[in-house]
Parts: C-alpha cells; sequence; structure tokens
C-alpha cells in the first residue's frame, strides 16, 4: 500500500472539500470515526470527478477499517488451533523453528484464550486439546516434543484442526483461527487446490479462517493460498525456517487485534450503472449488486475491494450517487449483528484539469497494485502452461497500463508500482519464474488482494 | 588304573544320559508350547482383525449416517423452501451453508435453469460443469439414451411412503423427520424411479418369493413417473442397465438402515415383522400397484390434518439441519457402543438369512437380501450407486433423489426435490470438501492396540489396508481403511518359531552346561586319581631308591662297627663306598627338596655367569670316576672359547649331575657321554649326547613331565623316581633357558640344555 498522507492526497481532500462543500461525501471523507464504532465503511473512487457527457468507467473502492488496535485488556479472545506438518521433510530445523514458533505463539496468548495443537503425518494427531493456556512450561514441552516421520496428510490436519476449533464455535466473542504450517505437498487425502478452497470456503461460514504458513520449497503454493484466500485468513511464504516464529508473531498480532467478525458487506450501484468486474478480494456479483464477506476486520488494517463499473453519461456539475454500501459485522464482545451504511457521489465536470487535480492517489495505486497482483497470477498461469513469453508480455503490458495511467494523473506511488511491476517483468524474461520466484508471487499476490499486513 | 577309569566313566554315563534326555523331552514341550502360541496368535490376530474390522463397520456407520443426515438435511431444507421467490432463497444459500457448494433451480415452464444465472464465474462453471445435465428437453433425451458405459453413477431415487423410525439418538438430530406414524414403519417404495427418463420404467423382475425366508410380501414398485423432460444420457442409460442392481441396492439399504440404524428394527420381533411389513410389487403388476395406491391416498387424506399440524413444528424445526450434522458428530461417539451393537444385530440377521453371503468386508444386509430375492448379489461387482431415503414430506409425493457425477476431473453430489404433480425443481450442489471435513472426524484415532484408520477418496491407493469399507451408500467412491496396530507385529516376535529358537537354544545351553561341568568334574578326577598313582609310585621308587644306598651303608657300617675288616685298603675303600652312597642318598634327598621348592614355587636363584670351560673340566673330572665304575667314557667334544652362560651354579651342577646320571643309569651300554658346547642364538647350549637305546619318540616330551618314567614299573632294572629330567627343565626354564630331548643319529639320545649368555663384560 502506499503511504497514507502523501502531499497530494491532502491536495485532493483540500479540494474536494471547496469544490463540494455541503455535500455528504463520504469518499472524500477522512471523517473520523465515531469513537464507539469500531469499523469505518467508507465508498472512494479513483476520480471523485468524472469527465462530463461521456460513459466512463470507474474504480469503486468500498473500504472497511478496523479503528485503532483494541486494548489489551479488551481484545477478543482466540481460539487458535495451531496445524503443525510433522512430515518427514520438516526433520531437522524446518522442525525445529516450527517448535519455537508454536511457542512463541503460546507466549503471546493469555488464560482468555483457548490453544490446541494438531499435528499431522500421515495420520493425525491432537497434541494438545482445546484449552486455556495457563500451564505455558507444560505445554511448552507438549510442543518441544514433537518428532518428524512419515507423509503428509493435509487435509486431515486442517479438518482435525477444525474440529478441535468446532468444540468451542458456539462461546461468544472468540475469534476462531487455524494457523496451518505445512512445508510438502499434501499427498494423502484431498489435496486439489479448488477442493481446499471450497473447504476454506466452508470454514469461513462458520467463523473459522486458516491462516496458512508455506515453508521452504516444497509446498503447494495454490493449494495454501486457495485455503487461506477462502476461509479469509492470512497467508504467509517463509522461505528460511528461521523466519517461522516472527511470521507466527505477526500472526497473533493481527490475530489478537481482531476488532470485528463476521463482516457482510453489500453493495448497490443505481440503474444505468453496469458492473463490470471485481478486482482483487472475491466478490459475488448479481447484477446490480456486490457482496463480500470477512471473517475479521484487523484493528488498524483497511480491508477494501475495488469494484470497477460502468457509469452512464452526464452534464458537468451533476453530482449523482453511484454506490451505496451496507455493512454487518459483530463486534469482538459478541452481540447481535451492527450495521454501517455509506453512500458514494461523484460530481461530473467538463474541465479535464479538474478531473486529473481530483484523482484519488490513494485509490489509484491500490488498484494498480491489485491489478499487478491479478496479472502475477496470469503470469502463473500461463508460465505453467510453458508459455513464458506470454506471461512476460502479461506483466509488461499491464505495467506499461499502469506506469501511462500514473504519468497521466501525475501519480507518484503508483508510478512506483509500475516502474517495480515493470522490473519484475524484466526479472521473469531474464530468469523465467522458478519454484522459488512463483510462491513469492503467489504469495505476493494474495497479500496485496487481502491487503495482508506485510 | 584302568579300572579307575572305568569307575569315573560310569558317572559320567550316568550324568550324560540323563541331561540329554531331559533335553530333548524339553525341546519336544517347547515345541508344542510354541505351536499352542502360534495358534493363539493367529486366533488372537483373527480377533484383532475382527475387532478392528468392528470398529471399522462402526466408523463407516457413522460416516454413512453423518452424511445421510446431512444430505437428508439438506433435501429436507429444500423441501421446506416456499416455493415464492425461490431463487433468492436459493441464492442465500451457499453463503450461509458451509454444505452447500452451490444450488440451482430447474423450471419446466422455464425451459431450463433459472437459478443459477452466468452472472458469476462461479455460476458460469457451475452451468459448464452440468451443461450437460441440463442442456436439452425431452426430444433431446431420446437421441441421447444410447447405452454408455460410463463411470458416473446412475440416479437413485428412493421414495419411501414413510420414515423408518428415527434412532433415539439421532431424532434430536433429525428434528424434522415426520413422527413416526402407527402405520408400517417401513413400507417402501424402493423402485428406482428414473429422474430422467421419459418412458415407463422397465418392469423389474417380479419378486420371486424367497424358500429360504419364508417368502417375504413383496415391496410396492411405483412406477417411473415422467419428472424431468431432460436427461443426461449416460446417466439414464447407466441407469436402466443397473435397474435391477439399483433395486436391489435400494432394498438392500432399506433393510440395512432398518437393521444397523433403527434400533426399533433391532429386537427379533423387528426380524420377523419387519419382513412380513416389507412389502414387494413390481410394476408389472401394475394394477395391484394403482389399488393399493389409491388406498394409500385415501390413507394420506384421513392424515392430512394429523400432518399438517405435524407440519409445523416440521418447518420449525427444519433450521436446525445444518445444527444437525455438527450434532450428530459429537453424539457419534456416544452412538458407537450402541450402533455396534445393532450391526452385530444386523450381521446375525444376515447370517441367518444367508449363511453363506455373508462374507467379510461387504456389508452383510444386501447380500442377504439379494439373495432372498433368488437372484445373484451384484452389489461387490456393481458400479457406486447413490440410493437416499427421502423421509415422506408433509405434501403430497414428491420426489427427490442424488445424483453423483464426474465434471472437471472433480466428483460432485447433487441432491434436488420436486414437488408433488411436478414443478421447479429445486437442486443444491453438495459442497464436497465440507462434508469430508466433517467426515473426517468421524475416522477414528490410531490407538496403540486398535490399529490405523484412513478415509481414502476415489483416486487413492489403498496401500495394503487390511480392512476396506467403500461407503458406497452415501459416499460412493470413498473408503474407509484401516491397518491393524503394531500389537501385531510385537507379537510376531513370539510367532513364527521365534519362541522356540529362544527356548531351545536356552535348553540347548543349559544341557551343554551340564554336561561340560560334569566333563570337567570327570576330567579332574581322572587327573586326581592319576596323580595320586603317580605319588604312590614316586614315593615307592624314592623308597626303593633310598633303600639300596641304605642298605649298602647299614652293611659296611655294620661290618666296620664289629671290626671284622682288617685290611686297611679295604677299611678305606669301605668308607669311601659309605661315603658315595650317602652323596648319592644326598642327590636323591636333594631332588626331591628341589622338586618339592619348585613345585611350592619357593626355588631362589643366585645367577652369576659361569665360564663353561672351566665349569666342564670339573664337572668331567668330578663325574669321570663314577662313569668309569658304569663303563662310560665322558668326552667334550666340542668348546668354542669364551662361552659363559649366566645361570645360578648349584642349579647348572643339578641340572648337568640329573644329565650325567640319566645317562649313567640308562645310556651305560653305549660306552660314551659327549659333551658338545654351541652357540644358540643369544645363548649356549650344551648337549649331553649319549649312544644309548635313546627315548621312543612318544615318551621324548613326556619324560619332563613329573613322576614320568619310560618304563613305570617298580621291577625296571634302573632305578629313580622320575623327577631328574623334570627338576631340570624346570631349573633351566626358570633362568630363561630350556631343556629338550633330541633323538640322535646313529642311536642313542642327546638332552640339549640351552642357558642364556652372560652379557659380555
Amino acid at each position: 500500500m502506499g503511504p497514507m498522507k502523501t502531499p497530494s492526497f491532502f491536495r485532493a481532500f483540500a479540494a474536494a472539500v471547496l469544490a463540494v462543500a455541503g455535500l455528504a461525501l463520504p469518499s472524500f471523507g477522512a471523517k473520523p470515526p465515531a469513537p464507539a464504532a469500531p469499523v469505518d465503511l467508507r465508498i472512494e473512487f479513483d476520480r471523485p470527478v468524472l469527465p462530463a457527457d461521456e460513459v466512463q468507467r470507474a474504480i469503486v473502492k468500498i473500504g472497511l477499517t478496523g479503528c485503532r488496535p483494541p486494548r489489551p485488556l479488551e481484545r477478543a479472545p482466540v481460539n487458535l488451533v495451531i496445524v503443525l506438518d510433522r512430515s518427514g521433510s520438516m526433520s531437522g530445523d524446518k522442525l525445529a523453528q516450527a517448535r519455537e514458533a508454536a511457542v512463541e505463539a503460546l507466549r503471546r496468548l493469555d488464560a482468555r484464550d483457548l490453544l490446541s495443537v494438531v499435528i499431522y503425518d500421515h495420520e493425525v494427531a491432537t497434541l494438545i486439546p482445546p484449552q486455556a493456556p495457563t500451564d505455558v512450561r507444560s505445554l511448552e514441552r507438549q510442543i518441544r516434543g514433537i518428532t518428524a516421520r512419515g507423509n503428509t496428510a493435509l487435509f486431515a490436519g486442517v479438518s482435525q484442526g477444525a474440529a478441535e476449533l468446532r468444540k468451542n464455535l458456539e462461546r461468544a466473542g472468540f475469534v476462531h483461527r487455524v494457523l496451518l504450517l505445512s512445508d510438502g505437498l499434501a499427498n494423502v487425502g484431498p489435496s486439489a487446490p479448488d477442493d481446499l478452497g471450497r473447504l476454506g470456503g466452508a470454514l469461513r461460514r462458520e467463523g473459522i479462517a486458516v491462516t496458512t504458513v508455506g515453508l521452504g520449497d516444497g509446498f503447494n503454493e495454490d493449494l495454501m493460498t486457495a485455503l487461506a484466500q477462502r476461509s479469509d485468513g492470512n497467508h504467509y511464504y517463509v522461505a528460511e525456517s528461521g523466519d517461522l516464529p516472527q511470521v507466527f508473531a505477526k500472526e497473533l498480532g493481527d490475530v489478537l487485534d481482531v476488532v470485528a467478525q463476521r463482516v457482510e458487506v453489500t453493495i448497490e450501484f443505481p440503474e444505468g450503472v453496469r458492473v463490470l468486474r471485481s478486482i482483487g478480494r472475491e466478490a459475488e456479483c448479481h447484477g446490480r449488486n456486490v457482496s463480500f464477506g470477512l471473517n475479521q476486520l484487523y484493528g488498524g488494517q483497511e480491508k477494501y475491494l475495488l469494484v470497477e463499473v460502468e457509469v452512464p453519461a452526464a452534464r458537468s456539475d451533476e453530482v449523482r450517487l453511484l454506490a451505496r454500501a451496507r455493512a454487518s459485522y459483530t463486534t469482538t464482545s459478541g452481540g447481535s449483528a451492527l450495521e454501517l451504511r455509506a453512500e458514494g457521489h461523484v460530481r461530473y465536470t467538463s474541465d479535464v484539469a479538474v478531473v486529473k487535480r481530483e484523482a484519488n492517489q490513494k485509490v489509484q495505486t491500490e488498484f494498480a497494485d491489485n491489478e499487478i497482483a491479478e496479472a502475477r497470477s496470469q503470469a502463473i498461469a500461463l508460465a505453467d502452461a510453458g508459455r513464458n513469453d506470454e506471461a512476460v508480455a502479461v506483466l509488461a503490458r499491464n505495467s506499461a497500463a499502469l506506469s501511462a495511467s500514473a504519468d497521466y494523473y501525475d501519480n507518484s506511488t503508483m508510478r512506483q508500482s509500475a516502474t517495480a511491476a515493470k522490473a519484475e517483468a524484466e526479472e521473469v524474461q531474464r530468469e523465467g519464474i522458478d519454484n522459488r520466484k512463483r510462491k513469492e508471487l503467489r504469495a505476493g499476490s494474495y497479500q496485496t488482494t487481502n491487503q495482508q499486513k506485510k | 588304573m584302568k579300572s579307575a577309569r572305568r569307575h569315573i566313566w560310569l558317572p559320567w554315563l550316568l550324568l550324560l544320559v540323563p541331561a540329554l534326555l531331559i533335553g530333548a523331552v524339553a525341546l519336544r514341550l517347547l515345541w508344542l508350547e510354541q505351536r499352542r502360541i502360534d495358534e493363539a496368535e493367529t486366533e488372537a490376530s483373527a480377533r484383532a482383525v475382527a475387532a478392528l474390522r468392528d470398529r471399522t463397520q462402526v466408523a463407516a456407520d457413522n460416516i454413512e449416517l453423518l452424511v445421510a443426515e446431512i444430505r437428508d438435511g439438506l433435501l429436507r431444507e429444500l423441501a421446506e423452501t416456499p416455493p415464492e421467490n425461490l431463487e433468492a432463497l436459493l441464492a442465500n444459500w451457499p453463503r450461509t451453508n458451509p454444505f452447500v457448494a452451490q444450488t440451482f433451480l430447474w423450471r419446466p415452464e422455464a425451459g431450463g435453469l433459472t437459478w443459477p444465472p452466468a452472472d458469476s464465474a462461479e455460476h458460469v462453471a457451475f452451468r459448464a460443469r452440468h451443461a450437460e445435465l441440463f442442456r436439452g428437453g425431452v426430444a433431446g433425451l431420446a437421441a441421447q439414451s444410447q447405452p454408455e458405459e460410463r463411470q458416473d453413477a446412475a440416479l437413485v431415487l428412493a421414495d419411501k411412503k414413510e420414515a423408518p423410525p428415527p434412532l433415539p439418538a439421532v431424532a434430536g438430530a433429525l428434528s424434522v423427520r415426520p413422527e413416526p406414524s402407527n402405520e408400517l414403519a417401513v413400507q417402501t417404495s424402493a423402485d428406482a424411479v428414473d429422474f430422467f427418463n421419459d418412458e415407463p420404467a422397465k418392469q423389474p423382475a417380479p419378486a420371486a418369493p424367497s424358500a429360504q425366508q419364508g417368502a417375504p410380501e413383496p415391496f410396492v414398485v411405483q412406477t417411473d413417473q415422467r419428472l424431468w423432460g431432460s436427461a443426461d444420457n449416460a446417466e439414464v442409460s447407466q441407469n436402466r442397465l443397473l435397474r435391477r442392481d439399483v433395486q436391489q441396492q435400494t432394498k438392500a439399504s432399506a433393510e440395512r438402515a432398518r437393521s444397523s440404524s433403527y434400533p426399533k428394527a433391532k429386537s427379533d420381533e423387528a426380524e420377523e415383522g419387519a419382513e412380513k411389513k416389507f412389502s414387494f410389487k413390481s410394476s408389472a403388476a401394475a394394477k395391484e400397484a394403482e389399488q393399493r395406491r389409491a388406498a394409500e391416498e385415501a390413507q394420506a387424506l384421513e392424515q392430512a390434518q394429523r400432518k399438517a399440524e405435524a407440519e409445523q413444528a416440521y418447518a420449525e424445526r427444519a433450521r436446525e439441519t445444518r445444527l444437525a450434522a455438527d450434532q450428530s458428530t459429537r453424539r457419534a461417539a456416544a452412538m458407537e457402543a450402541e450402533s455396534e451393537r445393532l450391526r452385530r444385530e444386523s450381521e446375525r440377521l444376515a447370517l441367518a438369512a444367508a449363511p453363506t453371503e455373508n462374507q467379510p468386508g461387504a456389508p452383510p444386509a444386501p447380500a442377504a437380501v439379494a439373495n432372498t430375492l433368488g437372484r445373484s448379489a451384484p452389489a461387490a461387482s456393481s458400479p457406486p450407486q447413490l440410493v437416499v431415503e427421502v423421509p415422506r414430506v408433509p405434501w403430497g409425493e414428491p420426489l427427490s433423489g442424488w445424483l453423483r457425477r464426474s465434471a472437471g476431473g472433480a466428483i460432485w453430489f447433487l441432491g434436488w426435490w420436486q414437488p408433488a404433480g411436478g414443478g421447479a425443481v429445486r437442486g443444491v450442489e453438495l459442497n464436497l470438501p465440507a462434508v469430508l471435513e466433517r467426515v473426517q472426524a468421524l475416522v477414528p484415532a490410531g490407538a496403540p492396540e486398535g490399529g490405523r484408520f484412513a478415509l481414502r477418496g476415489p483416486d487413492e491407493p489403498l496401500d495394503d489396508a487390511a480392512i476396506r469399507l467403500p461407503l458406497d451408500t452415501t459416499l460412493p467412491g470413498w473408503t474407509l481403511v484401516a491397518w491393524s496396530g503394531p500389537m501385531r507385529k510385537f507379537a510376531s516376535l513370539e510367532s513364527n518359531g521365534g519362541f522356540f529358537a529362544v527356548a531351545a537354544l536356552l535348553v540347548v545351553a543349559f544341557v551343554a552346561a551340564i554336561l561340560a561341568g560334569g566333563a570337567m568334574f570327570f576330567r579332574q578326577a581322572a587327573a586326581a586319581s592319576r596323580e595320586a598313582a603317580l605319588k604312590t609310585s614316586f614315593v615307592s621308587n624314592v623308597s626303593h631308591e633310598m633303600k639300596t644306598p641304605l642298605t649298602t651303608i647299614r652293611m659296611y657300617a655294620e661290618m666296620l662297627a664289629d671290626e671284622r675288616v682288617d685290611d686297611p685298603a679295604k677299611r678305606t675303600r669301605y668308607f669311601a663306598t659309605i661315603g658315595r652312597e650317602t652323596a648319592r642318598l644326598t642327590r636323591l634327598v636333594n631332588n626331591a627338596l628341589d622338586f618339592g621348592r619348585l613345585e611350592a614355587g619357593r626355588k631362589e636363584y643366585r645367577p652369576e655367569p659361569i665360564p663353561l670351560g672351566p665349569w666342564l673340566t670339573r664337572l668331567v673330572e668330578a663325574h669321570a670316576p663314577r662313569a668309569a665304575e658304569a663303563g662310560i667314557r665322558i668326552s667334550v667334544t666340542d668348546l668354542p672359547a669364551g662361552a659363559t652362560v649366566r645361570c645360578d651354579p648349584d642349579s647348572l651342577d643339578q641340572m648337568a649331575l640329573n644329565l650325567v646320571d640319566n645317562a649313567l643309569k640308562y645310556a651305560a651300554a653305549g660306552g660314551v657321554l659327549e659333551l658338545a658346547v654351541e652357540r644358540q642364538g643369544s645363548g649356549w647350549s650344551l648337549a649331553v649326547a649319549d649312544r644309548g637305546p635313546g627315548v621312543p619318540a612318544a615318551h621324548r616330551e613326556r619324560i619332563f613331565e613329573r613322576f614320568h618314567r619310560v618304563d613305570e614299573s617298580l621291577t625296571a632294572k634302573t632305578q629313580g623316581a622320575g623327577l631328574g629330567l623334570t627338576i631340570a627343565r624346570r631349573l633351566a626354564r626358570d633362568q630363561g633357558g630350556d631343556l629338550v630331548c633330541r633323538a640322535r643319529e646313529g642311536g642313542g639320545a642327546a638332552f640339549v640344555l640351552t642357558l642364556p649368555a652372560a652379557a659380555e663384560t
């Protein structure tokens, strides 16, 4: 993500306030959230001011921000299951670091939380059944006793993990999280990325998110990202096992920062607007309705969906409602679902300079980043099919388009992204996409579309 | 000596024979024990496998129950969805129900799918993968209905008049089931209604009353209804081909469910009663079926009021369907014991019905039922079938079922429901991974004594699993497998002759130890008795040796004392003789004393350099008179200059004396005694060679043993105690030298004494 407060952003903000004073334009609002509400819902556009008298394509950003992380005493309790791969390939330093990472996670929890540990090879065992981590020493001893052996029954491992969580699924306010670590290909049980994705989708509906940590170069990144994506968890690619404890700590930081859960967002576009596609995050598009869901929202982090729409022509100086969003969520203290609403308006002008000046560079950059992520996915698919040249072409074309757009709007952060993408295209042309690069690209793409904290 | 040996051999035999006998008997007993262990082990492992199979069967039953519950729940929920605004309601499903991948709605009046629209990638993918299923209408079907072999399972519909009474434990989970009415609980129309078929079903063969089972009443078979104009050709054809199998399976499934899952059918009365209540009527007997149906419809009308009331509660509880799966998962453990008992019961029933058909691993009930129908049992060979019992829904007679499809490299389960009298077909695509995830929780955890369990998908290898239970009823293609635990491996240490090998080794070692101990004991006894004999002989020899000089001394001493010898020369000679004999006695006693000292290791040496030249001269001078008396001439044949040995002088004198004595005693006939000194490595050797009779080769080493004499008889011409050479060799060896006896060329013996040379000064 680009830096939040660039001078251009302020300029745009000031101009917008002056230009459309009196109109409630949430799109411009750095509107301070009500202190009570832990979630802020906003609609923004890449260009809040559109050229008049022609059909336009616009990028609509529906953003949800978890307001400041909860104070330690107020945070939601966590129902965490760590699912550890203990297959033969994990032996040595990998498993040692994984054990350390699990202990690290254990230390960050307190008596309010629930921790279980599931280990799997060709079979699955619950090492630690769900319990409050009060006897840290005994739990540590158990975790440190894990040894490596056997194959990788990843599906069964996740299943067992979910089953352990499910024992406390009805307890109010808990954040339910599976933390899956694997370094290998799932070679026992279902192993198609799509199958695991569908499992992830089912788990999300129960409020369980699966964070996947791929270790080393042997795991299936498609499977791991699909599982994370569909269950709204995070995904990390850890090339060196020494980074594991840090990644677990980061993940625990996220989990302990959850401010809202079961977030469901519905966006309605008025008649005449045509929804072209959603960008990045997965969303359901039905006619003029778009909806997406988040399992949880972390404090101090923004999650958003970008939707590309076709907007009908309008006369200059006209102000139109372009999108209406409704979000429901539950707070971590439990209780019934709360609701938020937001609207987004655009103004039309015949002055192209105004359009340029008013452009929301942050949204544009975010759009660019998601486009790059999408291009990466395409490039991976093409490279998988042995069409490396086309993969390079996709990346290059994408970066060129973004670069042109960045020049047009004089958007420096977007230019940075485009330049980085260009460099990446060149690297791929030079060296192709090897296993490690593929994992980096896949993880990077997912982290962008998921707006995962880096 | 010989009788002593015999005395020793006798107890030795007394020990040897019983020890060997005992060993043989022990081995025999051990062998028998080994066989007993093997048998017990085989039995135990068979029991373990049976227990494992039981456990697997229970788990499989639980899994099937869970999946059936999920699917029944979904169908029920489909049925309960109000017909108004169906699309919108169905659209919401996949978002809320984890088991639903996609919903669909097929409206005949619209001529196709009205939900999902092709508006999102997911929907487009759904439409694409099932396009074949949803394509075309009635006309298209006929063209496509070519028989074709395909893996896709046929659609099977089991429209049940009444649900079997639910298991009490499951009743909560299955709260949407209608209350079991008093009428026959398991009356079933088990015909496989072809979902897509537009022609009347082929008539199933009329049920041949089974002679084995007291002719149960036939099933009621409904004729096919035209449900859905379109058809999936392959599935239809498959369906037709498999119609018979399907019927059997349906019946089997019903029976199985009844006897294994529902406790009401568990008792003996159920065995008989339910049998009668089951009725089977073929479509061929259409009239009869019509009549029956009419009667049932009338009955249904009568009960309409009652059911309408039930419907209210029914609809309310339908919302709990999704929770049911969770609850049942948890309850599954508690149910294990119960269902196992029921399963055993059902096995017993099956056994009673068809004892020969009860093959291990296969669910027994289908085989049994197939048998009662008088047909061959196709269960084992037919492709997976999908049979779902749909409880009767309150309004009318709807149709529904499940369908298994392969598309895009994956397997999809589609459930559908159509209200009575046609209308929109509502359907749901199962989110299989989510179901499998729940199923996974029912796969028993591996226990050290109970083995290891796993669920295997359609393409996964079954490895060397001991038990394989296909989950054909609800999850065709998936198999629950189990391996026996490590207990088996541990036990195999004892079996396969392991016990015998170890035990036999012990017995052999024991017997060998006894025999070795005995042998050592008897050997020692023999040695002791030999030694005793030698000592006796020694004492006699020494006494005899002493007696001769003593006699001589006494005789001369008496003569001198009596002054009977007047001749001074004679007197002098007598005195000399007495002196000589005394010296001989002294030598003898010295030897005996030396021997005692040597034996006790108390002999002390004071070694000093001795030049051999002067010493030899003295030796010859000292012994020449005695030798001359015996008729031997002593000569030194070889004496290198400067030959000096390091030795205790007394012991050297004694060694030489003993050797010369021996020569005088035994080799006097040779007439010569030659002494020769030679360099021998780092020392010097002194050879004392005679021309006597020599030493037989067999005795050449033994003569150095104590008390040994070549001729041991007391009457031997020559006297001796058998100590001289023993002592000489001991003395030589103690001082770093040696004494050996060699045969001499041209006859005679040569004794070679080797001693270390004195350090050169």
